[in-house]
């Protein structure tokens, strides 16, 4: 047997009378057998003032006298004696059940992927236009098409159909929503270049500019589809449509300025 | 700001740059140039990247800034780093105790093969058969033997769970086994005697180690973010398979296994160092330790480190006998070395010119631990001789190993028991003396 063994114990020897060994104690240690235990009880290894006696009275021989009382091999008791006192001592010596954060960490893990496998996020998609979509036309859902994202974007043909481009789309480019709005705005404004109004086509965009008559004040242009012109003597009147959002622009000028249309190319 | 990275940038040594600071700049460039990318965030950092333009001005402090604080931690994570490879951490685990009997399996496959071929070689050396069988024998014996040098603690209840835990716990043990000399407590106070160039050696080497160890676990860990991202905003269920992060998912465990396999090596070069060292400069480091005796044999210098690591190792612990700083008049050395004799010398004339000296030992251990040998070394005082023929131990005729200084082994020495040594000293004459 190595030396330390046996100086380990000889140490391990000084708690019996702080750590008093029980059957129970002994019923812990791993893979000990009920007759181990009777055996270990017949010895008087449980009765702690009887062994402390015995060590003391013996100088040493303790494990030799145990080992005849027991009949057990003396790495065997020796073992025994060792685990039992490990399992019991106050404050615990080893712990008592293994550490399994590992196990569970690798096991969260694994779970982790096969539910981002099993349960897939919501699908993502992004639309892009089936074919060129003229200005202030009203997207139909047979002019968009679903893509797959790569960018995270979760946008369907529903969210834009019924929408109104501002500008023109490009066939296969993708649509976001800063490019539509879902309601055009009717204006009604006394057009100044007639000859322009004139030569205009309807439902055809056009940019509204008003001009300021306070020439220090300037002007604003705002994208529109001219759907009407109505002559009224030598009063041009022309119905546009614009964009909700640039209704209070236009408001702000209304009025105060001169309304001009100019062309646009389709 | 440009200061305080002055400063930062200060304590980054050459060890950290190369073993920490390296790996986290690939981890970097790889988050932000693949990582990110496949995410909805944070493309305009890999747009920041692509543009040299962009190197200069905040984005470079603040680049240097995160560069340089993960380098620091993660040079203060080296530790537990290196403990969670070989395994401490998790070694009671269900993973860990059947990684662990995977290891003991292929220790014991290497043991019975190196035991195997010695004894075909034995058989063969009888049969006097030479050439190329004898070539291939010795090949094989001296891989297995350097297998389990190399990879596997000297016993197998020190046998971790990887493999990279066994190699560095082969070089931990090494030292045990040659010198019984505990290297875990020893090392620090080692590397204080080291001379300067070996030390930078040993530090080389083992930030080599660490660049490995550390590209390993990155990668590992780029490589689950990469695939739990992938899965996440690639799903291969709708944009189909191949889309380009599987594939850098498989890099990255490929370069994590590679880095992995290339830290075992370093580790082996790394245990070559530290083994070197302890054989060159442990006996100028027991010197530094204030112990001027010197060992004799090897098995004297096992005993003398098996006390000294005890006390280092249990300062204050009153079980351990005490090693004498100088040679000492009387010296017993016992196996085990720690135990704990007493010992009483006194010298008696017998007449003008012989006096009997008279040494009494008696086992007084505290752990009541019976002693296997004792070994009694007595300094004859300077104008003495041994008489011949007069040492007696308890009574019996007794024969020494030396006469000068005297030694006898006196056997087995149980609790409590006591050894009476006597023997006689005769003067020289004077002439003589001069």
């Amino acid at each position: 047997m190595k030396p330390i063994v046996e100086k380990m114990v000889n140490c391990m020897r000084a708690r019996f009378r702080q750590t008093p060994l029980s059957r129970y104690c002994l019923r812990r240690i791993p893979k000990i057998k009920p007759d181990e235990i009777t055996r270990l009880q017949r010895a008087g290894i449980l009765d702690q003032e009887a062994l402390q006696e015995k060590v003391d009275g013996e100088s040493g021989s303790m494990f030799q006298s145990l080992q005849a009382s027991t009949q057990l091999s003396k790495p065997r008791l020796l073992q025994l004696i060792q685990q039992s006192l490990e399992l019991c001592a106050r404050p615990p010596l080893l712990r008592r059940s293994h550490n399994h954060a590992m196990d569970f960490f690798l096991v969260a893990v694994l779970l982790l992927f096969a539910a981002e496998f099993y349960f897939p996020p919501e699908r993502l998609s992004h639309v892009i236009a089936a074919r060129d979509i003229p200005p202030f036309q009203q997207i139909q859902s047979d002019d968009l098409r679903e893509e797959p994202s790569r960018n995270g974007e979760h946008d369907t043909t529903d969210q834009y159909t019924g929408k109104y481009s501002l500008s023109r789309i490009s066939k296969n480019s993708q649509l976001s929503g800063t490019d539509l709005v879902a309601v055009l705005v009717e204006l009604r404004v006394e057009v100044k270049s007639t000859a322009l109004a004139d030569n205009a086509t309807l439902s055809q965009p056009v940019l509204l500019v008003l001009s300021s008559r306070q020439p220090a004040t300037g002007g604003v242009a705002i994208p529109a589809l001219l759907s009407k012109i109505e002559t009224n003597g030598k009063v041009r009147v022309a119905t546009l449509q614009i964009s909700s959002g640039q209704q209070s622009e236009a408001a702000k000028w209304l009025g105060s300025a001169d309304a001009y249309i100019m062309l646009r190319k389709p | 700001m440009n200061d305080f990275l002055t400063k930062l940038s200060g304590q980054v040594t050459g060890a950290m740059i190369i073993g920490t600071l390296f790996p986290v700049l690939l981890f970097l460039l790889i988050l932000v140039l693949v990582v990110l990318p496949v995410t909805p965030y944070g493309h305009q950092y890999a747009d920041l990247l692509k543009d040299p333009q962009n190197w200069k001005g905040i984005y470079a402090v603040v680049a240097t800034l995160i560069l340089l604080l993960l380098t620091v931690v993660m040079y203060q994570l080296n530790n537990p780093l290196i403990r969670l490879y070989e395994g401490y951490p998790w070694k009671e685990s269900l993973i860990g105790r059947l990684l662990i009997r995977k290891q003991k399996r292929r220790w014991k496959h290497a043991t019975a093969m190196r035991d195997g071929i010695f004894g075909v070689s034995q058989a063969a050396r009888l049969e006097r058969v030479r050439g190329e069988l004898k070539q291939s024998l010795s090949t094989k014996y001296s891989d297995f033997t350097l297998e389990l040098s190399k990879e596997f603690p000297y016993a197998p209840e020190f046998i971790l769970p990887t493999r990279l835990g066994n190699v560095i716990r082969a070089f931990e043990t090494y030292t045990i086994q040659q010198y019984n000399l505990d290297a875990i407590v020893l090392w620090p106070r080692l590397q204080a005697v080291l001379d300067t160039n070996y030390a930078q050696a040993v530090d080389g080497v083992q930030s080599a180690f660490s660049f490995m160890l550390n590209l390993s676990f990155l990668s590992t860990l780029l490589a689950f973010f990469l695939a739990a991202v992938g899965l996440h905003w690639r799903y291969p269920g709708y944009l189909g398979w191949f889309q380009g992060w599987e594939l850098w998912v498989v890099v990255l465990l490929v370069l994590s296994w590679l880095a992995y396999e290339g830290a075992i090596t370093r580790a082996v070069e790394w245990g070559l160092t530290v083994e070197t060292a302890f054989d060159l400069y442990r006996l100028p480091l027991l010197q530094k330790l204030g112990y001027e005796i010197k060992p004799n044999n090897l098995t004297e210098e096992r005993q003398m480190w098996d006390i000294v690591g005890y006390h280092l190792g249990y300062p204050g612990d009153g079980l351990c006998c005490d090693l004498p700083y100088r040679s000492p008049q009387l010296w017993v050395i016992t196996e085990p070395a720690c135990a704990k004799l007493s010992c009483s010398r006194t010298v008696t004339p017998i007449d003008d010119s012989t006096i009997q000296v008279r040494i009494v030992i008696s086992n007084l251990d505290p752990t009541r631990l019976g002693v296997d040998s004792i070994l009694l070394k007595d300094e004859i005082p300077a104008g003495f001789t041994y008489l011949r023929d007069t040492a007696v131990v308890n009574g019996a005729p007794v024969t020494l190993e030396a006469d000068s200084p005297l030694k006898v082994r006196l056997g087995p020495l149980a609790y409590n028991d006591v050894r009476t040594v006597v023997y006689c000293l005769k003067a020289q004459p004077k002439s003589a003396t001069q």
